[in-house]
């Protein structure tokens, strides 16, 4: 892929934000991470609704469960129920090791479910998984 | 000074300790929980003098976090919220918080200004016999 990959992260924890920004900018990938806050935010960016009408189509979508506004089960069930976003990955990552949660995002056709190691350093050597994994070993779909 | 930080996100806990470390001067120790039931378990056995509780947990949500935690202390609750629920921060006063702080607060200011909001003993505490010493 010659251009960078979009990645679109949807999280309310600043910290963690920040965290998946640095593994992100140390990663073999060139990429542009953008983030969005709450799910009401991550469905206007992925339909380009307002202040978003110019956004790229991310590549892959790292989604949290527990947000404010529109939890991340919502977003993922309009994403895989809307013909323009079905095919974008959704990796979920959360803190949460509820096996409903896992359940559920799975028959909601979540490409993958990943709870978040408390650790620092897990945390970030995680991040660099899932880069690893989904933008250098996946073939992503073009659109 | 006696903490307790209850907050499952590692990026979160990271930032917090990074502003605690500006007041040093309040000889903080802080007590890490990840889960409601260590924070309770915490709050329990130990004197604490403050406690800081992300309201979003794999084993707890919302209010019923503060009810928890407030059932088994009366140390100051203050409520770690996320960009935009201010609203559940606010609920939160009502079931036994005493002060809320938005999370990605930077400035130790702010963390200080909520910790005199909650009614925390902000000294640092003296064990018995402890020599104060003299002051540079």
């Amino acid at each position: 892929m010659g251009r960078p990959v979009e990645v679109l992260l949807v999280e309310d924890s600043p910290g963690d934000v920040r965290l998946t920004e640095e593994a992100l900018k140390e990663g073999k990938v060139r990429n542009n991470l953008n983030v969005v806050m709450d799910g009401v935010e991550a469905m206007a960016y992925l339909r380009r609704e307002g202040r978003y009408a110019s956004a790229a189509r991310p590549d892959i979508v790292l989604l949290d469960l527990n947000m404010p506004k529109k939890d991340g089960r919502e977003v993922l069930a309009e994403m895989k129920s809307d013909h323009r976003l079905r095919r974008i990955p959704v990796v979920i990552l959360t803190t949460s090791e509820a096996e409903q949660d896992i359940l559920k995002t799975y028959d909601l056709h979540a490409n993958c479910y990943i709870t978040k190691p408390v650790d620092l350093d897990q945390f970030i050597s995680l991040v660099k998984s899932v880069e690893d994994f989904w933008l250098t070993i996946v073939k992503l779909p073009a659109e | 000074m006696e903490i307790l930080l209850l907050e499952d996100n590692p990026g979160d806990a990271r930032l917090f300790h990074e502003v605690l470390r500006e007041l040093d001067y309040l000889a903080p120790r802080v007590a890490h929980a990840r889960r409601l039931s260590e924070a309770v378990e915490l709050a329990r056995r130990r004197a604490l003098d403050i406690i800081f509780l992300d309201l979003s947990l794999p084993d707890g949500y919302g209010l019923e976090v503060v009810r928890q935690v407030r059932a088994v202390t009366t140390a100051p609750i203050v409520v770690l919220t996320g960009s935009v629920d201010e609203t559940l921060a606010a609920r939160a006063l009502t079931e036994g918080a005493q002060s809320y702080l938005p999370k990605g607060f930077i400035e130790p200011a702010e963390l200080l200004a909520a910790m005199e909001t909650a009614g925390a003993a902000l000294a640092p505490r003296l064990s018995v016999g402890a020599n104060p010493g003299v002051p540079e």
